[in-house]
């Protein structure tokens, strides 16, 4: 090891190796994706964000928010399982396949398993394995596929994050494609928010929820989030006691009212925390830049590398049949 | 330049204090840059972390609000103090280990100054909104031809020290100086083309973001680091480095490994980048150890040396904390565990870890060395390297361990991944105000040793000796 | 060397290297953990794809909802395992023994009625099969399907061949309904192969 070309050479070369696999690799794999089409759906996901929602990102990273906010969600494998979706018309053919499924065979004696099947059947969807692999699943529901009976492959997303709310699905590389750059954060003294889009208020860490006549109007919903987004910015620690986050009153502009003026309708309802009176506190474009990026923030489409689980396909309800069309998904 | 560069028997061999009066004024430069720096990244360090505390600290000052603070510290850390004194520490090292004198003294200082204005104009970018995005790399574009330039002149200048070297056999701090010295340019370059030149799609600029830490962490830093280890431990036990072959071994596999770690568990990137990152971290532990046990095995039995010595002292606690680094990154890698730790406080703790207790305890080692040498003057105080030692020992430590105890016992609880990192702790700044302390003690001792070294030797006449050191060097006294 | 007269700094010599030799236990740890780490990275790796998020799976984990034919080709593919034997996995069959099915004029023909027949009951005896320009004969015996394999299963290998897109097939999908007609309607054949003239009597559609 006296010879310094050497070592260079050799340090290049170590060097090239892992730029070609990482670097040159993900652009390989990963460059070059687009915009995909939802599951069951001819929607592409994702679409460019709206021209607020990107200037929001700028700001969003221009303050660092990335330091505390992770946007990713974890996602830490799947299960499967499968159910039987529409028996047909050849009720006693199915009852005599479904007999030898698991949950009838282990049935101690004396109990009748056909009775039993019979009332599984009336309450569609019927179970026929849940938590297993991808394989077992499908032999599951090999029997009836034979007779023609419908089944569907159902799955579970499994992961502490999943399991905490943060989203339904893991995210994946599609989920960042119109994110420059993309903030996908190392730490999390802020909630995730890489749902905080599409989040229900009650699951906020600073919680709180729609008014009356929001919980059925999507418009006045848009609103509210954005009012309650741009109430936080201005001071985390009313919503949420003893919250590390900074304030960030230079998002916000006070404007002297006009005495006897009603305040403006962009200003901010603060309740107890409004500032002296004949002040009113309003967001600059700043502040709505990022609380549009912020609602704009959603990675729960369904896509082939992860889906999102939805209810099965069940037959439309007749008159004699117990209607389960709303049953949620195991 | 002096002699012919490649055969030993023509010039008479320099001695150690020609060698360090071709190297004063640019290796001194940069060691006052960055401690200067150090003071700016400890100013603003402390202010980010007592925003931890107390919110609402400066927080209605848009350039001082903690988002911002925080990268504009960790970026004056990285590379206003620690690559800043990395090169001064590599330059002298080159000097030394390769018995030629600097190459281009006026043409580093002036890299120094460079580097200097590129580092203040990123940071103060970063202070201003221009963060890029990145971790570890959020100095804005305009800041990066100026860092890039003065890197090429520091670079090619100790290339062609290194190649000017009459001592022809390589020693293992120079592979491992080499080594950092050739990835860094590559790495930052590739990073700011693809993330700021022509940036890449979607989560893959992520994806060069992670691999640019995981190589700077692993073959610029920590190098820098070893480089030191190396050169201290067998000089100062008196002893020769236990075992050649070793050192080869450890330093080809961190070569082979390291730059493929840095992608971390749960990331949105397919399956295989985090495997391939996860298997090559916990792999990086054969170099680590290989490097250790050489290390050990040198300075076994005189252990006692680190009693009143600060350079041995610093060396030792570096090598101690770059073994729990080595170890816990190595561990922590795996889904299993970064399932509950990844977003936990645990990765902040293992940044902490290597800036301040492995690589700057190195570099303060080296630089307790090699100053004196640069100054013809013995360190002026006995106290202060007592305090600069005791400090950061002792506020590592407290940030360890507030950090990670908590972070460990909420993973362990219930729901793990949505839980959020617990805050700061007062511990954790009381760790973060001594370990202030002590660099603020270690600046002030180098101003200190500047004012003994200047009344020793006026600066004209410094200056004189640098312009004439050619012919200086060439007329041995 | 090492003192000039002039510098009051005392100072040790360079360091050099010592002469002990490699010990191993740093190479068996690196053969160690570099068998378990090529280990991990087969088992963990998700095969190294793109679309692969999961990292036991090697594909892209099922998301049931799949169209009948994607159905149909899948279990035809599965179903297919039983042919490969003669027809062999590529679908070209054994020159001198076993006619191939890629580019075969049964497989491809208007209706699939006559490939029906073939996989419930079989075949025997020469029969002519024509690729794209050129025309084989083959005489052999093929093993009836009736009883070992479902309706399912029978559309679904039919299904398999006629639209498997690596042989360039794209020929109509067959409906186990289908199956189940020529099934009833053929039963006193059970146990009998047909020959290739009886087939070529059976219109196609």
């Amino acid at each position: 090891m006296t010879r310094g070309p050497l070592i260079f050479l050799g340090v290049l070369f170590s060097l090239a190796c892992s730029w070609a696999a990482l670097i040159f690799g993900s652009q390989l794999q990963l460059g070059a994706l687009e915009p995909a089409a939802i599951l069951n759906s001819s929607e592409l996901y994702p679409a460019p964000r709206p021209g607020l929602a990107q200037q929001g990102a700028e700001v969003y990273r221009a303050n660092g928010c990335f330091y505390c906010h992770s946007q990713q969600v974890r996602q830490n494998g799947i299960t499967f399982g499968a159910v039987l979706t529409d028996p047909g018309t050849n009720t006693a053919l199915v009852i005599d396949v479904l007999v030898n499924q698991p949950q009838f065979t282990d049935l101690a004696r004396g109990h009748n398993k056909r009775v039993h099947a019979n009332d599984a059947l009336a309450k569609l969807p019927v179970v026929l394995v849940e938590n297993t692999s991808a394989a077992l699943a499908n032999q599951a529901m090999k029997p009836f596929t034979d007779i023609e009976v419908k089944t569907e492959l159902t799955f579970k997303n499994l992961g502490a994050d999943i399991a905490a709310g943060l989203g339904p699905r893991g995210s994946v590389a599609r989920d960042y494609l119109f994110d420059n750059p993309p903030m996908p954060g190392s730490l999390r003294l802020g909630p995730d928010l890489a749902n905080v889009g599409s989040r229900a208020p009650e699951k906020f860490t600073a919680m709180w929820s729609f008014t009356a006549a929001a919980r059925t109007n999507e418009v006045l919903q848009a609103a509210e989030r954005e009012r309650f987004h741009l109430a936080h910015l201005y001071n985390p620690a009313a919503g949420a006691k003893g919250s590390t986050m900074p304030a960030y009153p230079f998002l916000f502009e006070k404007r002297q009212l006009k005495p006897g003026a009603k305040p403006s309708s962009d200003a901010l309802l603060l309740g107890k925390d409004a500032p002296a009176d004949g002040l009113e506190v309003i967001p600059t474009s700043q502040a709505r830049a990022l609380a549009a990026y912020l609602m704009s923030l959603r990675h729960d489409a369904s896509l082939v590398e992860r889906a999102v689980p939805r209810p099965p396909r069940l037959p439309a309800p007749s008159t004699n049949a117990a209607p389960s069309a709303a049953v949620p998904k195991q | 330049m002096t002699a012919p560069a490649d055969n030993t028997s023509a010039a008479p061999a320099l001695t150690n204090a020609e060698l360090d009066a071709s190297c004063r004024c640019p290796v001194a430069c940069l060691l006052f840059s960055a401690a200067l720096w150090l003071v700016v990244a400890t100013v603003l360090g402390l202010i980010a972390a007592w925003q931890l505390q107390s919110p609402g600290f400066l927080a209605g000052c848009e350039w001082l609000t903690h988002g911002r603070v925080k990268p504009a510290a960790s970026n004056a850390l990285l590379y206003g103090f620690l690559l800043q004194a990395s090169f001064g520490v590599a330059l002298w090292l080159l000097c030394r280990l390769g018995r030629a004198a600097l190459s281009g003294p006026l043409t580093l200082l002036i890299a120094s100054k460079l580097w200097n204005l590129g580092v203040a104009l990123g940071v103060c970018g970063i202070l201003l909104g221009d963060n890029s995005g990145h971790p570890w790399f959020e100095m804005p574009r305009y800041a990066a031809p100026l860092l890039l330039v003065a890197y090429l002149l520091i670079g090619v200048h100790a290339l062609l020290t290194l190649h000017a070297r009459r001592e022809r056999g390589l020693f293992a701090s120079q592979w491992y100086l080499l080594l950092a010295l050739v990835w860094f340019p590559w790495i930052y370059s590739t990073a700011l083309w693809l993330l700021h030149v022509h940036p890449v799609r979607g989560i893959t600029q992520s994806v060069v973001g992670w691999w640019f830490t995981g190589n700077l962490q692993f073959l610029v830093l920590v190098p820098f680091a070893l480089a030191c280890a190396h050169y201290l431990v067998p000089k100062l036990t008196e002893r020769p480095l236990h075992s050649r072959d070793l050192s080869v071994f450890g330093f080809w596999t961190l070569v082979l490994l390291g730059g493929w770690c840095g992608i971390p568990a749960g990331a949105p990137v397919p399956a295989w980048f985090i495997t391939v990152s996860i298997a090559a971290t916990a792999l990086t532990l054969v170099p680590a150890l290989a490097a250790l046990g050489n290390l050990f095995m040198t300075w076994k039995g005189r252990f006692g040396l680190v009693r009143n010595n600060p350079v041995l002292a610093f060396t030792l606690i570096g090598l101690v904390f770059f073994l729990g680094w080595s170890v816990r990154a190595a561990l922590t890698g795996f889904r299993g565990p970064a399932e509950g730790l990844r977003f936990s406080n645990l990765g902040a703790a293992q940044e902490q870890l290597l800036i301040i207790g492995v690589v700057s305890s190195l570099l303060f080692a080296a630089i307790y060395e090699l100053a004196p040498r640069l100054a013809s003057h013995a360190w002026p105080c006995v106290g202060l390297p007592r305090v600069h030692f005791w400090g950061t020992l002792a506020g590592t430590v407290l940030i360890q361990l507030s950090l990670v105890v908590p972070a460990m016992q909420a993973a362990k609880g219930s729901a793990v991944g949505g839980v959020l990192a617990l805050p700061v702790s007062m511990a954790t700044m009381a760790g973060v105000a001594l370990v202030a302390v002590a660099n603020l003690a270690f600046v002030a001792h180098c101003f200190w040793l500047l004012g003994c070294h200047l009344r020793l030797r006026k600066c004209k006449e410094g200056l004189v000796a640098l312009l004439n050191a050619p012919a200086d060097a060439e007329v041995a006294s | 060397m090492n003192e000039n007269p002039a510098n009051p700094l005392p100072e040790l010599p360079e360091p050099t290297f010592g002469k002990a030799g490699l010990p191993m236990w740093p190479v068996l740890l690196l053969a160690a953990l570099f068998f378990g780490g090529q280990l991990y990275m087969e088992s963990f790796g998700g095969g190294f794809r793109a679309d692969v998020y999961n990292e036991i799976l090697n594909t892209p984990p099922p998301t049931g909802d799949l169209s009948e034919e994607d159905r149909l080709m899948l279990r035809g593919a599965e179903v297919y395992k039983n042919c490969s034997a003669c027809h062999q996995p590529n679908g070209m069959g054994t020159p001198g023994q076993f006619p191939p099915l890629a580019g075969s004029d049964w497989a491809l023909a208007e209706g699939p009625n006559r490939m029906i027949r073939i996989v419930l009951d079989g075949v025997q005896g020469p029969i002519k099969v024509k690729l794209k320009d050129t025309v084989t004969e083959w005489n052999n015996t093929m093993v009836p399907w009736r009883d070992p394999l479902t309706d399912y299963d029978i559309a679904a290998v039919v299904t398999f061949v006629r639209r498997n897109k690596d042989w360039g097939h794209n020929a109509s999908l067959v409906k186990p309904a289908q199956v189940k007609s020529i099934r009833e309607a053929t039963s006193a054949q059970a146990g009998r192969n047909y020959t290739a003239d009886e087939l070529l009597k059976i219109p196609e559609q």
